[in-house]
């Protein structure tokens, strides 16, 4: 009986330490994924590129990306990382070292007081920023905040812009980014300043994406606040006019911490950033929102028919 | 611009079978994330659980301490303490891997303990009559009848693994739990329906190869009463 | 280095205990007792729903021990259902609220939140009493048979009573599920005690997102708790389960699946 045992509990023992050290090779199969760095002859610098967590900044960051890889060097991607809040402390820390933003919003995160004139934004941009970050010059395309209502509401409540909202407001249901409250270009202080809609209720949806459009859609919300260059704007919305010019002129720029920066990603941003226009700027994001492509694929796209990449 | 890239795909058919066929490289990838993440928990957690389990069953006062407060922090849900960790250790894998590590030592420390009480005294005894050294004991006597208890453990915590992996792409390290994500964000429900199918696929088979590993390591123990 | 690390830490646990402190917090649609009243309201709901579902399948299965591997292999994908997919899925079907009318008066505010919650709290509760039903004594069976007792009475009268530890053993491990779950909801634009976390993560304040974690732990726990006395009271003191290590079956709470 002893012998049987003793055969029994070492065939136990042993086909759970085998499993075990298939287990542990596996992990560590896994873990090293690195990509095979193919061993180009010019050896460039390896960049993280980060992206903001909707469809219009991943597609830049892609781009921003791809044509950089296509000068060699060596791109990582973290897709998907925040908002500006999130993302831009990304960047200061040395997470990531670039990523694409738009001008308007970060200079308001920089509390600074970004105005309709792309120029002039960059220029104020360009002092708030601390000395270790860059951004590039910024593309003519603009992604701006968007409030959004239903043909049926701008019919009932008559608005047209969105001073015409402030009186309605209280009757009406809101529904934005969770950070909105808190953006000043969303309802925060500078939208207070100028409009001061005061809304019956404030949901917190998502970043210009599906839920806050089905809320929309579904009469959840009665105002939305969308992306003007990258949401998904359906033929019976209304975009309620910024008569007192809240946004500012959000145009995409690259932001790259200075300690990677060369003339040269700076020339190679600069020509991706040229060849985004508003028009083209909204084709691509619609590639991603509506034709469910891969921001990926459609910044390859992109980039391959203005010879870029 | 667009014949490089084809005609996009459908966002509210639940599978778009094409999108799939053109997806397979990272399907594959996440899944691996997947599978990787909730296998290092596993291990991690193992290689806790045994030394932890060994004491608490043989230094009986630590017992129910040890069980009541691992029974509470079972409790917490995944999403909470993922963001438990993370003013601490920021947007990175171990904000993931130390709350799945935990709830995999949870699991698998009270699974131990119930193996190493369910050796019959008579067994122990007559194995010191024997003159077993107490670590021979362990090893040789005491670990190995507590086998089945110890893979049922492996089983449910693996399962539970897998399940909660999805959640951590809330904080960005989520494997199939980053696709659904994606998907949602574009309004494209097929990410989300192959990742989920996925990660059941994944618990289902773990677990059929886990039974497998269970009745090769100990098939005196099929005929008993085996773990469901 | 190893002070400065704790002079963070006490400092970080200060500007917690100062939002606790603020007295705005504990007011309107975003204060602690209205996520509470929401998060607790819609997790009662969904239980409720999945037990009228669950239950009665199971008692019937088990007690015509019928089924049993179905009910088992439930048992095990259940621990594994990708509550985040289904959650997903529902609100891209269904829109993020302005459930039917019925729903909403009983508090729903959140359609496809509702649908998530009840596909995950019906696997335990199902299996579990199944295998509650199933697993009583055969003997048991054939002396209330032998007494005289039709199948229907033979079910309410010997075959519940025994099974209901195991039965609120699920119900149990389900609402937990379910509180946990409910979390997750925030980010799909609900309300409840996730939203601190969501929100949190949005703006890059941490402090919010450890509050959060905190508050949805605690209610977590206190659920578990609250249950667990139930249980006591309810299942008669015969029956009690003394609290051991798990078997497979009888599952220790889960925390959020997705």
């Amino acid at each position: 009986m002893t012998k049987s045992r003793c055969r029994s509990g070492r065939r136990a023992i042993t086909t759970v330490a085998i499993t075990l050290a298939i287990a542990v090779v596996l992990a560590a199969c896994g873990s090293s994924s690195k990509a095979n760095t193919s061993s180009t002859t010019a050896k460039k610098a390896a960049l993280n590129v980060g992206s903001k967590n909707f469809g219009g900044a991943q597609i830049l960051s892609q781009a921003y990306g791809q044509a950089l890889a296509a000068k060699g060097y060596q791109i990582t991607y973290k897709d998907n990382i925040g908002a500006t809040e999130l993302i831009y402390k990304a960047l200061t820390n040395g997470d990531i070292d670039l990523y694409g933003e738009y001008q308007g919003t970060l200079l308001t995160y920089l509390n600074g007081t970004p105005t309709g004139d792309a120029q002039t934004t960059y220029a104020a941009l360009q002092q708030k920023l601390p000395p270790t970050i860059v951004a590039s010059k910024p593309a003519p395309a603009v992604d701006v905040n968007g409030f959004y209502v239903l043909k049926s509401t701008a019919d009932k409540y008559h608005l047209t812009t969105i001073s015409s909202l402030k009186p309605v407001a209280p009757q009406l249901v809101f529904g934005g980014p969770p950070e909105c409250e808190s953006r000043p270009l969303c309802l925060g202080a500078k939208e207070q300043q100028l409009y001061g809609l005061q809304f019956k209720e404030v949901k917190k949806l998502d970043p210009g994406g599906p839920i806050t459009v089905k809320a929309l859609d579904d009469g959840t919300i009665d105002v939305g606040l969308l992306f003007t260059g990258s949401s998904v704007i359906k033929p019976n919305y209304v975009l309620l006019q910024d008569d007192k010019g809240l946004q500012p002129a959000d145009n995409p720029v690259a932001v790259i911490r200075k300690s990677v920066d060369t003339a040269e990603i700076n020339s190679i941003i600069d020509k991706v950033n040229a060849a985004l226009t508003v028009q083209e700027y909204n084709t691509l994001a619609l590639q991603v929102q509506d034709q469910k492509l891969d921001p990926k694929d459609v910044a390859a796209a992109f980039l391959r028919s203005k010879g870029l990449a | 611009m667009t014949s490089l890239l084809g005609a996009g795909y459908n966002g509210s058919s639940w599978i778009d079978w094409s999108w799939v066929n053109d997806h397979t490289t990272e399907i594959s990838t996440r899944l691996r994330e997947h599978i990787v993440l909730a296998l290092l928990a596993l291990l991690y957690g193992l290689v806790i659980a045994l030394p932890l389990a060994i004491l608490a069953s043989r230094k009986r006062r630590l017992l129910p301490p040890i069980l009541s407060v691992t029974g509470v922090l079972y409790t917490i849900p995944s999403l909470a303490a993922f963001a438990f960790l993370l003013p601490f250790t920021g947007l990175s894998r171990e904000t993931a891997l130390i709350p799945l590590t935990a709830y995999s030592l949870l699991i698998l420390v009270r699974n131990v303990v119930t193996g190493l009480d369910g050796v019959p005294a008579e067994v122990v005894e007559a194995a010191r009559g024997m003159g077993y050294s107490a670590p021979r004991q362990l090893v040789q006597i005491e670990l190995p009848l507590a086998v089945p208890a110890i893979i049922a453990g492996i089983r449910i915590a693996a399962v539970t693994l897998i399940g909660l992996v999805p959640v951590a792409a809330l904080i960005g390290q989520g494997g199939l739990g980053a696709m659904m994500l994606d998907g949602f964000q574009r309004d494209f429900r097929t990410p989300i329906t192959v990742a989920g199918v996925l990660v059941i696929a994944l618990a289902v088979v773990t677990d059929a190869a886990l039974v497998l590993v269970q009745r090769l390591a100990t098939p005196w123990a099929r005929r008993s009463r085996v773990a469901a | 280095m190893g002070p400065a690390i704790a002079r963070g830490g006490v400092n970080f646990l200060g500007h917690v205990v100062d939002w606790f402190a603020n007295g705005d917090h504990w007011h309107g649609r975003e204060g602690v007792p209205y996520l509470v009243v929401q998060h607790l309201e819609i997790s009662a709901i969904s239980l409720l729903f999945a037990i009228v579902i669950a239950l009665p399948i199971g008692l019937v299965l088990g007690h015509l021990r019928r089924g049993g591997f179905l009910a088992v292999s439930f048992s095990n994908i259940g621990r594994a259902l990708p509550s985040l997919a289904i959650l997903l899925l529902a609100v891209l079907a269904f829109g993020v609220g302005s459930p039917p009318k019925v729903f909403r008066t009983v508090g729903i505010g959140s359609f496809p939140t509702f649908i998530a919650l009840v596909a995950l709290a019906v696997p335990p509760v199902l299996t579990n009493t199944y295998v509650g039903m199933a697993g009583v004594d055969t003997e048991l069976r054939e002396a209330a048979r032998g007494m005289g007792m039709s199948g229907a009475q033979v079910l309410r009268r010997v075959e519940l009573p025994v099974a209901l530890p195991l039965i609120m053993a699920g119900v149990r491990t389900s609402a937990v599920a379910v509180v946990a779950t409910a979390t997750l909801a925030a980010y799909v634009g609900w309300g409840g005690l996730g939203r601190y976390i969501i929100d949190g993560l949005a703006v890059s304040d941490n402090v919010r997102v450890f509050v959060g974690a905190l508050l949805v732990a605690l209610l977590s726990i206190v659920v578990e708790l609250a249950l667990g006395a139930v249980q006591r009271a309810v299942v008669s003191r015969g029956l009690q389960l003394r609290d051991q290590p798990a078997p497979a079956v009888v599952q220790r709470p889960a925390p959020t699946n997705a």
